[in-house]
């Protein structure tokens, strides 16, 4: 914007020859008037104040000790990190929710890249497929979880009906240990990876043809194409889409509450989940918001890192 | 350059033809059959048990292809049918009554919420976006950032506080407080999304109009906004899809008269009356809205989700 800014100046320097009032009128658009600016954005600025003041208090709150069934509010120090941080739960909370986001990222990204290859064709099913994609992801989480729940019980779901013929009888999904992560790992990949799908799509439809041309001038095959060419120059799209879903599978709520609601054993029991059974069902805000203040600055140190990360793949291509 | 249709017609020919192969084009086909059955097998699966009676649903296997039936979309939109039976069976019949209401409530409350926080959202967030864009400023670029980061925040921080907050303030369990909390989530996308498609309109075209005596005001309306409309669209339609498949804020702060429809559905599904048609079809109703939303505004929706970043 600048640089669009500076060389229309330049160019009027150049080629107009103003008069005294455009002369006046251009004086006026280069001295910045403050106070426009904040006239304008002081709506927005006064609504995200009022969005940290909850978030004050909760920080305040999680030096203190505050249960819901016994509202006095005494002051603690950082006992309530202390705690946390010794608490088992936390632990098995953190390896929950990396795990979840690692295989969900993992699996939309990978899924959604071929997907995405095969949708830039100009087959039928391609030019159908691109419409219909989208409607996992149009879902509202929550009832995705809902269908798929549906679909998952024993008795009447339609999925242990089709893994019978497998041999896989009576797949216990949600319901076990060992199988819950996987459940909610399986509703994510569902719902998101038409996400991965659409951005990807758009990143690959706007490269140049030009290198593409000569690439298949010189008699490359598909394959290299593909690893040497079409992947490294989508990367910066591609990562814009990992961030949002790494940063979105961090801080999941709807799915896995919707699924296992922590999981048997707090397998599954991610940050917002742990945090919520925390404060509405242990009635302890204390170490709910605890647990959410360590969650929130853990999800801004890897976004912040990751953004960087971006940036640095931006300025190299 | 403009073609007659025979013309199109032999260039879509040669791109099909430099495409792909017949082979090769057939196995995308098959490999994107396979693609559709995996992502959309739920949905059809909902779709039909919805137009099934709970006897068709209960049989295994499941009798696919016998009669449909609309009547779990009737139970849906049927309240205060009294019928006579046992205490139990009444007693029953007023609870689904109940939680049939309930669910219409839900329509009407996403609908009054979603709207009326993305308008506000809105008319806040495009000045300001505006503002961000044009403007020189030296706290500009981290009041930006700022705005960026509630959308990485995750909900919870906020709610908890919030849930206390709101208690004591009796803002819990109005439609004001829950239209406020959904503000905070549109604001930051739209104004996001907003401000990199203003960046991107080149700044000659307001200085030629304030070289003709625009003021900044009439330049903003005349100029920039019009241009900025696919931008501004896809912002607004994806705050409306954000806000109305939002889940936690309705479940935290909303009581059962307030509540969103994807909380009066998680209500609605309890074990009282466990009809399965019903279910689906309470399931089919609530996901239509956003599909249609999806299909009219398909263009929009890859710069709405990477928050401008990617522009088609």
């Amino acid at each position: 914007m600048k640089r669009n800014r500076s060389k229309a100046i330049e160019n009027k320097n150049e080629e107009i020859i103003l008069n005294e009032e455009q002369l006046r009128a251009t004086s006026l658009l280069e001295t910045k008037i403050r106070r426009p600016y904040t006239l304008i954005i002081l709506p927005a600025i006064l609504i995200s104040i009022v969005f940290l003041i909850p978030f004050l208090w909760g920080l305040y709150l999680t030096f203190t000790r505050y249960k819901l069934s016994d509202p006095t509010l005494s002051f603690n120090w950082g006992l309530n990190y202390w705690n946390m941080v010794k608490s088992v739960k936390f632990w098995k909370s953190i390896l929950a929710t990396f795990q979840y986001t690692f295989f969900c990222v993992s699996i939309q990204t990978i899924l959604g890249f071929f997907i995405a290859i095969l949708l830039n064709t100009e087959t039928i099913m391609a030019k159908i497929m691109r419409k219909i994609i989208v409607i996992p992801l149009m879902i509202a989480p929550i009832i995705g979880t809902i269908m798929l729940n549906l679909m998952m019980q024993n008795k009447f779901g339609i999925f242990n009906y089709l893994l019978s013929f497998i041999g896989l009888r009576d797949f216990p999904w949600g319901a076990s240990a060992s199988t819950a992560m996987l459940t909610v790992v399986l509703v994510d990949v569902w719902i998101f990876t038409p996400f991965m799908v659409l951005i990807m799509l758009a990143g690959i439809r706007g490269l140049p043809k030009d290198p593409f041309e000569a690439a298949r001038v010189d008699g490359a095959r598909g394959i290299t194409v593909l690893i040497h060419m079409t992947f490294p120059m989508v990367l910066p799209t591609f990562l814009v889409a990992v961030i949002f879903r790494i940063i979105d599978s961090l801080k999941a709520f709807d799915i896995i509450f919707g699924m296992t609601a922590g999981g048997p054993g707090d397998t599954t029991s991610v940050f917002s989940v742990f945090g919520y059974l925390l404060t509405f069902t242990a009635l302890d805000v204390s170490r709910g918001t605890t647990l959410m203040i360590i969650a929130w600055l853990i999800i801004f140190l890897i976004s912040r890192k990751l953004v960087q990360y971006w940036e640095i793949t931006r300025s190299r291509l | 350059m403009r073609y007659t249709k025979e013309e199109n017609n032999i260039i879509k020919k040669i791109k099909r033809s430099a495409n792909l192969s017949r082979g090769m084009g057939f196995t995308v086909n098959i490999l994107l059959f396979v693609v559709f059955i995996l992502f959309l097998f739920p949905v059809i699966w909902i779709l039909i048990m919805s137009l099934k009676t709970q006897n068709q649903i209960a049989m295994m296997p499941p009798d696919i292809f016998s009669s449909f039936t609309l009547e779990n979309y009737k139970n849906l939109f049927q309240i205060g049918v009294e019928q006579g039976g046992t205490i139990t069976e009444q007693t029953a019949q007023t609870l689904t009554q109940i939680k049939t209401a309930g669910f219409l409530n839900g329509l009407m409350n996403t609908l009054i919420i979603s709207v009326t926080s993305v308008l506000i959202a809105t008319l806040v967030g495009v000045p300001a976006a505006y503002g961000l864009s044009r403007y020189r400023s030296p706290g500009k670029e981290s009041t930006a950032f700022i705005f960026l980061s509630f959308r990485f925040v995750p909900e919870l921080v906020i709610l908890i506080p919030l849930y206390i907050i709101y208690q004591k303030v009796n803002l819990y369990g109005t439609y004001w407080g829950l239209i406020w909390v959904y503000i905070l989530i549109s604001l930051p996308m739209i104004i996001w999304i907003t401000r990199s498609y203003i960046d991107d309109l080149p700044f000659d075209l307001e200085q030629a109009a304030m070289l003709d005596h625009y003021s900044k005001l009439r330049a903003f309306f005349k100029i920039i906004l019009p241009l900025a409309k696919p931008g501004i669209a896809a912002a607004i339609i994806l705050s409306f899809i954000f806000t109305w498949n939002n889940f936690i804020f309705g479940f935290i702060l909303s009581t059962n008269r307030l509540q969103p429809i994807t909380v009066a559905i998680i209500r609605y599904l309890d074990i009282t009356d466990l009809n399965y048609g019903t279910m689906a079809a309470a399931i089919m109703i609530s996901i239509i809205p956003m599909i249609i939303v999806s299909q009219i505004a398909s263009r929009y929706l890859v710069s709405g989700l990477s928050l401008g970043a990617i522009k088609q």
